[in-house]
């Protein structure tokens, strides 16, 4: 402190310049990691609910026709999108009815609290967890959930 | 400390005697699936007409009847696309009156002219394997356990229905002309 009671006053001046100048700046970067994170949740998570949707969609009448084959080949669409990990068709009781999986077999872990009949769209540890329902005539009929990774995020900011 | 094992004895022989709980699914009658199809069919196709009416969609059974009570404990109350729908069984071929959906069973297969059933605004239904070639346009199938169905798509082009393609996705096999 004494130091900087000894410096001349013009370097005084330019020294609270910096240091506001240089808040300014890290403000503004934390604001635009901000905004890009929020942007990027966002989107991913309106994405990832479409496809819910178009999937809960396609795969319909392979429930109603208890046709775990074919509702595991719509699912299998979503290797288009890389940020999906792995996705299932739940039926109306909540028992999984078909399953897929990006990497290695199970290990997305799909949590059975999605299985849930409410559409719920959560963030947690690194990964977003997306569920809609299957109507067909009005019908809850099952549920759709997909997990996709956040892994976009990291690679967005860093490189 | 007799007496806790008495009481872990007890509690033992208690979820001994504790009968296996009943399998959430129990084993669904054929009968009962194929009803249960039917119903799910009708949800996919698109009859001539068809779109904007509330009139009622009329299943009908010609010959022998499988279904028993059944069909009509499934389609109870049910609305297809907001149309009722009404059950008709015809003892024969003569018997038979216009219906949108005309289920033929195995065992009526040989009895039945194609001429019945090979209309237009007629889904027929059956469930032997010549039924396709028979002018057919649904016919059901077993794969091990499992209930499935061929589909005669020229049947359909012929009868003026439209399948979607998320019934037609499903089918095992469809068959397109001259088969």
């Amino acid at each position: 402190v004494t130091a900087l009671r000894d410096l001349p006053i013009r370097r005084k001046l330019t020294l609270v310049n910096l240091l506001t100048s240089g808040m300014a700046v890290a403000l503004v970067c934390l604001a635009f990691f901000a905004y890009e994170i929020a942007v990027f949740r966002r989107d991913l998570r309106e994405q990832t609910a479409t496809q819910a949707n178009v999937i809960g969609y396609n795969v319909a009448s392979a429930l109603l026709f208890n046709d775990p084959a074919a509702a595991a080949t719509t699912l299998a669409a979503l290797r288009a999108e890389p940020a999906i990990e792995g996705a299932a068709i739940y039926d109306e009781h909540g028992e999984r009815f078909a399953f897929w999986d990006a990497t290695a077999p199970g290990t997305p872990d799909i949590p059975e609290r999605i299985a849930r009949r409410d559409p719920t769209s959560t963030f947690g540890e690194g990964h977003l967890f997306v569920a809609r329902p299957i109507v067909a005539d009005g019908k809850h009929i099952g549920t759709v959930a997909i997990v996709a990774s956040l892994a976009g995020l990291r690679n967005r900011l860093v490189g | 400390v007799p007496r806790a094992l008495a009481v872990a004895l007890l509690a033992f022989l208690v979820c001994l005697a504790e009968p296996a709980p009943a399998r959430a699914e129990t084993a669904v009658s054929e009968y009962e699936l194929k009803a249960a199809f039917l119903y799910n069919f009708a949800k996919f196709v698109e009859w001539p007409g068809g779109a904007g009416t509330s009139a009622p969609l009329c299943f009908g059974i010609v010959g022998h009847d499988p279904f028993g009570p059944t069909l009509d404990r499934l389609l109870a109350g049910k609305t297809i696309h907001d149309r009722p729908i009404t059950i008709r069984r015809f003892p024969d071929a003569d018997a038979v009156t216009p219906c949108d959906l005309l289920f033929v069973s195995a065992q009526s297969a040989d009895a039945i002219p194609r001429e019945t059933y090979s209309r237009p605004g007629v889904l027929a239904v059956g469930e032997t394997d010549g039924f396709l070639a028979d002018g057919g346009a649904i016919a059901f199938s077993m794969e091990g356990n499992k209930l499935r169905f061929s589909v005669n798509a020229a049947a359909c082009e012929r009868a003026r229905l439209k399948l979607s393609s998320q019934l037609l996705k499903l089918a095992r096999r469809v068959v397109k002309e001259g088969e």
